[in-house]
């Protein structure tokens, strides 16, 4: 109660499409403990464009990628209780399996992409949405991109690009010094600094 | 490490940047240090947004079909396989499940009857008995529910068992002991019921077994006239069967209890051959 007040009282940070998803997805994760196929289609329709770029991001290579997303999603019907809904939400969950595994692929792999610069890309060009069969998933997602992709484009490079190697390349802070010919200590910072100024951008619209 | 130096490294730690050292460093800090752990909680929190921020691709449609296909044929074949090992499994496992009940039920029924008159002193006893018998049914619900279509029966029959359970756990339960009228019948049952709940139970062992296409069936005797307490089988002898009596618009008090041997599924409104266990009313 005490919840739904404080929700209540701050219309722009809790939206209604929001709550309205949380508990439809609720519902869905229900069925899909039940085997239910259609739910499984319905997230999969939902999420799969993430789940396939996070993982392209990271492993560079589109069938690659697709093998990633697969195993995320047979996994994820074939174990559903290994999401806990009490832990945090569904999205963040899969996408997290999604970048541990795809790092897993990448090291598997040798450290030859590891040793690539990520390609660079135009935080901006990430608004262009992808159309979906599901469009109150899509909005709602929509809307989060949004919100990360303009906090991420308000980083100077210099503290965007470690952060980036170092999630989406698995590198540590020595293995990006190396690769970027910088002091330890810079990059350290870097990505301190990066991080502190991400934290409010975010925290604004993501609940905690 | 101490926190002003782990709170330098939690960013790194989050984005996976540390060196298994390194990170192990700060778990070992953050196990004993919810300060440390909240700053962790909210870097964690940002890492894991990253993500919503790469340009989005749509994977190729193939790969939807493929992994659905996948799911489809992999959730068929576990079924399959969940079948037959229930197949296998859960007919001795309800038997017997049912055979513990069973006797677990009808030893309480006997001692309660033993102990009529001192119940009151034994009230402990009773209800260490009651919490024996409802654990048994705790795993038959468990493997029983896990069952499907095949196993209707059986799921029927867990119905009368909650039925009998929620009986036996009554405080206002009574019961009352059947025989048989036939010196050469060894058959013995108890009918415990209460009046409260509406409903009522039959545990019975030794019972003559039955023909094909015969069933055990409960009567409940009143001024002169019959009424049906619906049919049961038994397991080596031993039968079980609960009576949701206010639902089926049966109301007692009753003159008179006893099984017969009926066809299956006949409508009879009067036992049609000699009954195999009888007991009348005291009460
Ligand atoms: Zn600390």
């Amino acid at each position: 109660m005490e919840e739904f007040r404080r929700r209540q009282a701050s219309p722009e940070a809790y939206s209604a499409s929001k709550l309205a998803i949380e508990a439809e997805e609720g519902e869905l994760f229900e069925r899909l403990l039940q085997q239910d196929l259609r739910a499984f289609e319905t997230l999969y329709d939902r999420y799969s464009s993430l789940v396939y770029s996070t993982a392209l991001r990271i492993v560079s290579d589109p069938s690659t990628a697709e093998d990633v997303m697969q195993e995320v999603f047979l996994r994820l019907w074939r174990r559903p209780e290994n999401y806990v809904p009490q832990r945090g939400r569904f999205v963040i969950w899969i996408l997290s399996v999604t970048r541990n595994r795809a790092i897993d692929e990448l090291r598997t792999r040798g450290r030859r992409l590891k040793r690539e610069t990520l390609p660079s890309w135009n935080v901006e060009d990430s608004l262009s949405a992808v159309s979906s069969d599901d469009p109150a998933g899509d909005v709602q997602l929509n809307d989060e991109r949004r919100i990360i992709i303009r906090a991420l484009a308000k980083l100077p490079p210099e503290q965007r690009q470690p952060i980036e190697l170092a999630y989406f390349r698995g590198l540590t802070q020595q293995e990006i010094a190396n690769l970027l010919h910088q002091p330890l200590g810079t990059v350290k910072t870097r990505i301190r600094l990066g991080m502190q100024k991400l934290k409010p951008l975010l925290k604004d619209e993501e609940e905690e | 490490m101490g926190c002003e130096e782990v709170r330098e490294a939690l960013d790194a730690y989050a984005l996976g940047a540390l060196t298994p050292e390194e990170a192990r460093a700060v778990e070992e800090h953050v196990a004993g240090c919810s300060d440390c752990r909240k700053l962790l909680d909210e870097a964690n929190h940002v890492a894991s947004l990253l993500p919503f921020g790469v340009p989005l691709w749509n994977p190729n449609p193939q790969v939807r079909q493929r992994i659905l296909s996948s799911a489809e044929h992999w959730a068929e074949a576990r079924q399959a396989t969940l079948r037959s090992r229930l197949a296998k499994a859960a007919l001795p496992i309800a038997a017997s499940l049912l055979l513990a009940f069973a006797i677990g039920s009808l030893i309480w029924s006997y001692s309660l009857q033993s102990r009529v008159n001192d119940l009151d002193d034994d009230v402990g006893g009773v209800q260490r008995q009651v919490q024996f018998v409802g654990s048994r049914q705790a795993e038959i619900s468990t493997s029983l529910v896990s069952m499907d279509q095949q196993f209707e029966d059986y799921n029927s029959l867990l119905g009368e068992q909650s039925t009998i359970f929620t009986t036996l756990t009554a405080p206002d339960v009574r019961t009352v002991q059947l025989w048989s009228k036939n010196q050469d019948v060894k058959a013995k049952g108890a009918y415990f019921y209460s009046p409260q709940n509406g409903t009522g139970g039959l545990t019975c062992t030794n019972l003559p077994s039955l023909a094909e296409g015969k069933v055990y069936h409960l009567w409940f005797f009143h001024e002169g006239k019959a009424y049906s307490g619906g049919s049961f089988y038994s397991w080596n002898g031993v039968g079980l069967h609960g009576v949701d009596l206010a639902q089926q618009g049966l109301h007692g008090p009753f003159s008179g209890y006893g099984v017969s041997i009926e066809d299956k599924g006949a409508t009879v409104l009067w036992p049609t051959s000699e009954l195999v266990l009888y007991a009348e009313n005291s009460r």
